[in-house]
């Protein structure tokens, strides 16, 4: 009962697992989730295996919330308890309790889930009239989620809740998917593993980011035809397992949907390669089964081989390398971005500032921004004083501006201060 | 007490830029090489790009939460907007920072609100204008809502509530704020 982060934790939980449950759109599945870092491949997958065990994951959640605040002698009060949420850790977590408990009071189910796990989520959520749950070893009370809610508003802000979360198509879009642009991990994986996935939209290039948990992320895709028909489709299968030199790994995707993907996932010290298959069936890593390694995997995204642009076209050996190195040079050039560039050129200070803060990595504290719509990119301290000085009470003044506001925010900014003495 | 207390020294900004194609590389570019040579502005500037997604608006309130996140010193003030002329905030006073031997935790300060010059007569927490800046501590439980694309507004309210309306306001010459236009204008004009 003393524990400042059980309720607010347990909040963003059920909130994330049903933003995932209403997600319409495939694309997005596992995109918008940063505490559940739940890797769903496809919408079969979610269909078939993920959701009965998301929505048995959500229900226990809320059988325990529910518990918390009704359940034990010293009941807590859920929303006192989510607003004094420890820190920026748990940011949004009263919205989050009234969209993700919301939508499971007065929403109704998701089209595609259907069968016992439709059932199961109706029961947790109150949809449906009150009866017991017979496979579990303890009794489910029905319209858990309804009371949590109704007990803590009343009046026309839960009129206000009901009348949004009773309309079916409002909530599909609560996180901004972008999938066509830089991806994150879970995008990435989420992508590569989705069958309908336009991969020639994907705009893919060579990433190394860093994971919350520490694991370290290299993707390497070129979206380039001309590679992988020169390269014969096949370049992954000569090139060898070498994920920490991710440079010396091609692997290429045409639009017509044939050649292959490589994402090498270094996560503390084992590495993995996945090929992304429209068969999602063979496992195989260099030639042997799945089974034999468990870091190590490789799906043939079609049987169908590309054709050889050589033979194709008759075109001389020599001219077709230049242009191929030319064209590696474009891709390399491409792939590293400006803000890359200028954070190695513009070295970062530490800051010397002792609070909780500081002692988050950069990830982790964009991954406590929920609500952020999926960036196409994110760079923090692009530009950062070379030799910060800090003071007891010195205060940083915090905005955002527009790309066109340059010339007002320097006018301003010059005029700002750097020290007011008494 | 009776002294100025509010030490202004570092600008955390969150520039927003559209698209991620050459052209707008190329604009970031000279905009911060135009940035970098300013040696005043260049010793006091953590500016942070994100690159917004094409669907939907972004919620100010959420990057102003991000400039937030990411400010280096351990109290912010808040500027929705981009104030033109310098801000004078000679009457503001702020307490120091605290330390409760007790519970050996730091104590926040309540916020403060910088009310523009022109517009300080008692008001409630309703009538706040939309330039109001917001003086708290970086590391404080409270932040805005980032809830859809909420206004500037609603995170004062919320801001005034959740500190039980345990706040201090003060006049500030803030005025003749201009908006960001090119955030698609989610704050409404503010008061010149």
């Amino acid at each position: 009962m003393q524990a400042r982060s059980l309720v607010p934790a347990l909040v963003i939980f059920i909130a994330e697992s049903s933003s995932m449950l209403w997600e319409e759109d495939d694309k997005c599945f596992g995109s918008g989730s940063n505490y559940l870092w739940a890797p769903i491949p496809s919408f079969q997958l979610l269909t078939d295996t993920f959701a009965p065990r998301m929505i048995d994951n959500v229900h226990q959640a809320i059988y325990l919330l529910h518990f918390l605040a009704f359940g034990s002698e010293n009941s807590t009060n859920v929303i006192e308890k989510t607003m004094q949420a420890p820190l920026p850790l748990y940011i949004g977590a009263i919205d989050r309790f009234i969209v993700g408990l919301g939508r499971l009071s007065y929403g109704d189910a998701p089209d595609w889930i259907d069968g016992q796990a439709k059932e199961a989520l109706e029961r947790s959520s109150g949809m449906r009239s009150p009866h017991q749950v017979s496979n579990r070893n303890f009794t489910m009370n029905p319209e858990l989620a309804r009371d949590l809610i109704e007990c803590h508003f009343q009046g026309p802000e839960m009129d206000a809740i009901w009348g949004t979360c009773d309309q079916p198509f409002l909530f599909c879009r609560l996180h901004f998917c972008k999938p066509h642009t830089k991806l994150r991990p879970t995008q990435m994986r989420a992508l590569l593993m989705t069958r309908n996935a336009k991969p020639e939209r994907a705009f893919l290039r060579m990433r190394a980011l860093k994971t919350c948990d520490g694991g370290l992320v290299i993707i390497v895709v070129y979206s380039c035809p001309l590679l992988t028909c020169l390269l014969g489709g096949r370049q992954s299968d000569r090139l060898g397992p070498a994920p920490m030199q991710p440079a010396q790994t091609a692997a290429g995707m045409s639009n017509s949907g044939s050649g292959t993907i490589q994402t090498h996932i270094s996560s503390h010290g084992s590495h993995r390669r996945l090929n992304p298959s429209s068969s999602l069936g063979t496992l195989t890593t260099q030639g042997k089964p799945l089974a034999t390694n468990p870091h190590t995997k490789r799906l043939d995204f079609t049987n169908e081989r590309p054709r050889n642009l050589i033979n194709l076209y008759k075109l001389p050996q020599r001219l077709v390398l230049i242009l191929l190195v030319l064209f590696s040079i474009y891709q390399f050039t491409r792939s590293v971005t400006l803000p890359q560039i200028l954070r190695h050129v513009y070295t970062i200070p530490p800051v010397s500032v002792v609070s909780p803060l500081d002692s988050m990595s950069q990830a982790y504290r964009l991954s406590r921004l929920t609500h952020l719509p999926n960036p196409v990119d994110f760079e923090p301290y692009i530009i950062s004083p070379l030799n910060p000085v800090y003071e007891g009470d010195d205060t940083t003044a915090c905005l955002c501006l527009g790309h066109n506001d340059t010339n007002a925010f320097i006018e301003w900014a010059s005029k700002w201060p750097s020290r007011v003495i008494p | 007490m009776a002294s100025l207390s509010l030490h202004l020294g570092s600008l955390s900004v969150v520039m927003v830029i559209e698209r991620s194609d050459r052209e707008s590389k190329r604009e970031l570019r000279e905009t911060l090489k135009k940035l970098s040579k300013l040696p005043a502005l260049r010793q006091k500037l953590f500016l942070h790009v994100y690159t917004k997604p094409v669907t939907g608006p972004v919620a100010r309130d959420a990057l102003l939460n991000l400039a937030r996140i990411f400010a280096p010193t351990r109290r912010i003030v808040l500027f929705p907007f981009i104030p033109l002329s310098s801000a004078d905030c000679r009457n503001v006073i702020i307490p120091p920072r605290a330390w409760n031997e007790t519970d050996l935790e730091i104590v926040h300060i309540r916020p403060h609100f910088l009310i523009p010059h022109e517009t300080t007569n008692d008001l409630s927490i309703g009538d706040l204008p939309n330039s109001t800046a917001l003086i708290m501590d970086r590391d404080s439980t409270v932040w805005c809502p980032e809830r859809f694309v909420s206004k500037w507004t609603e995170c004062l309210w919320y801001i005034w509530l959740s500190s039980f309306g345990d706040f201090e306001s003060a006049s500030c010459r803030l005025a003749s704020a201009i908006d960001v236009p090119s955030l698609e204008g989610q704050y409404p004009v503010l008061v010149g």
